[in-house]
């Protein structure tokens, strides 16, 4: 069974002009041990995605689907069910980790009564438990830091303490939501491996919400693309990398840097992301297509399953090879790199 | 782990954060609630007469080395009185201001935690109790309850946790918002537990401040109130009723009893007034 089970949820936000939908339908699973990343612009749903899990959306939010958390559908929990959940079952891990830090505790406090709120352990054992940890997550000086404030350790010193605490449940389901954004990109990558070795040590899935395609890849099994408020193609980094059947996707593979070519310009994907409320029929991406038909405009694309790859596109078959190709060949040329406010 | 410590001194010393927030004044009222506290525990110590006996022979005699400070209309000792009379006027407001800051902090998490419905119902009940000035509050919980130490401080007490509960509310509500909070749900924890670790400790400074603000008016209420006779009855020697059973001697040239237990009230109102308001002061900037 799956240890995540996304199946159509749509999210609908009440506001003074009528309803504002940030979801579209969204649907995807998880395999236990499964890594899955949620990339895509800001505002396109990721977060938002990840926040349906453990019911943390915003107040007055209308969520439609089924969220199935082992066969459990979370979205119908009672409050002591679903607090069980939270300490149990799913972690999660924000982006930034000196605002999810009481910062009045001292690091072995935190640890230390996290363990024992979910184990019942005794003080010692738990204190044992909480350095070991501490030790797993790359943290040398342990003494030092389980002594320590939040705000006398580094932001990477403090994300580390965040998985160790995040792990010390052996949840089946972990929630990152940009766990490395606020780091600089030395640590970055060192927190990153630390995340993905303890993820596999203990077995654990894990929903990965980024902007960046490569640390996707490099931690994933299967990449989720979004893009106002639905998947617009699922598929694994390789089959993603080599050959994106998603224009959207293609596109964005394509505006990223590279670091062997110096570019005089970045590539730009024309217009700027629609937020899902503004998509009114047809695919939502047709506006900034280059390889947009009429029928685009009218028609909604599905997403239709592949071997083992989705994709949301009505010329998703036709535009296979093109799309496959080099950065080349985008009809619409490097002139069209407008922006609009 | 060289990139352990951020750049200002990892570890601060809790005495001198303390001594540099309370500046010379505040270091010199603190010195003075300390005599205060250190004069009514060893009371016994320091003089020998009993404050609530004395003989009518020796009414109103002047400072000697038996008397220190002289005697009253009933021949008992001064110095006695004012010594004994501070432990009632500093037991009176500590359990004032405990009371209110319990009860206060107790609203306050109550409404931070749930919002919505129950904050508004907490905040309405809040105002009534506002419309009521403190003392009108106190004298009628003490027309009901009768008269007595105890009777008075629960009836301020009450009085006071509007104050104590609006101001600690907004701070709860404020912490209640932070990430902290909502990554302390996500672990599973209940409000109670949350509101308790997490939200308590980080309101602490700011039910201290109020407690310390507090305690200077909670003694001048608790004065007022014995001055009117509601609060600690004679023969029980207290600074407020010092004041009221001195006022007849007034008259009669003998302006000592109401004078002394007044100048005490003022200085230990004013010390606790100085130190809350340094530890306030400073701490309106909040932390990073």
């Amino acid at each position: 069974m799956n240890v995540l089970e996304l199946d159509d949820v749509r999210l609908d936000l009440p506001s003074r002009r009528g309803d504002r939908s940030l979801l579209r339908g969204v649907s995807l699973s998880l395999a236990p041990g499964e890594a899955l990343g949620l990339v895509g612009e800001s505002g396109s749903g990721k977060s938002m995605t990840l926040r349906t899990v453990l019911r943390t959306e915003p107040a007055g939010a209308r969520v439609t689907g089924r969220v199935l958390l082992d066969g459990e559908d979370v979205r119908t929990l009672g409050a002591a069910a679903l607090r069980r959940v939270r300490a149990e079952a799913v972690t999660m891990i924000s982006q930034n980790p000196r605002a999810a830090l009481n910062p009045v505790l001292r690091v072995s406090r935190y640890l230390v009564e996290g363990l024992r709120d979910a184990r019942g352990e005794s003080a010692e054992e738990a204190t044992r438990r909480a350095r070991d940890l501490l030790a797993r997550v790359g943290i040398t000086d342990v003494d030092r830091c389980m002594a320590s404030y939040p705000h006398q350790l580094s932001g990477g010193m403090l994300q580390r303490v965040v998985i160790a605490a995040a792990v010390a449940s052996t949840p089946r389901l972990l929630l990152a939501d940009e766990p490395t954004t606020a780091l600089d990109v030395t640590t970055q990558s060192e927190v990153m491996a630390i995340l993905d070795r303890q993820r596999r040590e203990h077995g654990m899935a894990m929903l990965f919400v980024t902007h960046d395609l490569e640390l996707a890849s490099a931690v994933c099994d299967r990449i989720a693309v979004m893009y106002a408020g639905e998947i617009v193609e699922i598929a694994t980094p390789e089959q993603l990398h080599a050959a994106p059947r998603h224009p959207y996707t293609r596109l964005l593979l394509d505006s990223r840097p590279s670091i062997t070519a110096r570019a005089v310009e970045l590539p730009v994907i024309p217009g700027r992301p629609v937020a899902a409320y503004e998509v009114e029929g047809g695919c939502a991406f047709a506006a900034r297509c280059p390889w947009a038909e009429p029928r685009c405009e009218r028609d909604e694309p599905a997403l239709v399953h592949d071997a083992g790859r989705a994709t949301r596109c009505l010329r998703a078959g036709e535009l296979a090879a093109e799309l496959a190709g080099a950065p080349a060949g985008t009809p619409g040329g490097e002139g069209e790199t407008e922006v609009r406010a | 782990m060289t990139a352990q410590t951020l750049a200002r001194p990892a570890v601060r010393r809790r005495g001198g954060d303390l001594a540099e927030r309370l500046g010379p004044l505040g270091i010199a009222a603190l010195a003075v609630v300390a005599l205060i506290t250190v004069a009514a525990l060893c009371a016994p110590l320091i003089t020998s007469h009993d404050p609530a006996v004395g003989s009518v022979l020796e009414r109103y005699q002047g400072p000697s080395a038996e008397h220190l400070l002289g005697t009253d209309q009933s021949g008992r000792d001064l110095l006695a009185r004012l010594l004994y009379g501070a432990r009632t006027s500093l037991l009176g407001a500590a359990v004032v201001v405990l009371l209110a800051g319990t009860g206060g902090a107790l609203l306050a998490l109550v409404a931070a935690w749930f919002g919505r419905y129950v904050d508004a119902l907490v905040g309405r009940v809040l105002d009534l109790l506002f419309a009521f000035p403190n003392l009108l509050l106190a004298i009628l919980a003490v027309a009901v309850f009768g008269t007595g130490l105890g009777q008075a401080t629960v009836a301020l007490a009450v009085a006071y946790v509007p104050y104590t509960a609006r101001v600690l509310r907004s701070v709860a509500l404020r912490e209640r918002r932070l990430a902290y909070v909502q990554a302390a749900e996500l672990q599973g924890l209940s409000g109670l537990v949350v509101s308790v670790r997490h939200i308590l400790p980080n309101i602490a400074p700011q039910i201290l401040t109020g407690a310390a603000i507090n305690f200077g008016y909670a003694m001048i209420d608790l004065a007022a109130l014995s001055f009117l006779g509601l609060g600690v009855q004679p023969p029980t020697a207290d600074w407020g009723l010092m004041v009221s059973q001195g006022k007849d001697s007034l008259l009669q040239g003998h302006p000592e009893q109401s004078v002394l237990a007044g100048v005490c009230i003022v200085v230990a109102v004013a010390a606790f007034s100085v130190i809350g308001e340094r530890l306030g002061g400073r701490k309106a900037g909040g932390r990073a």
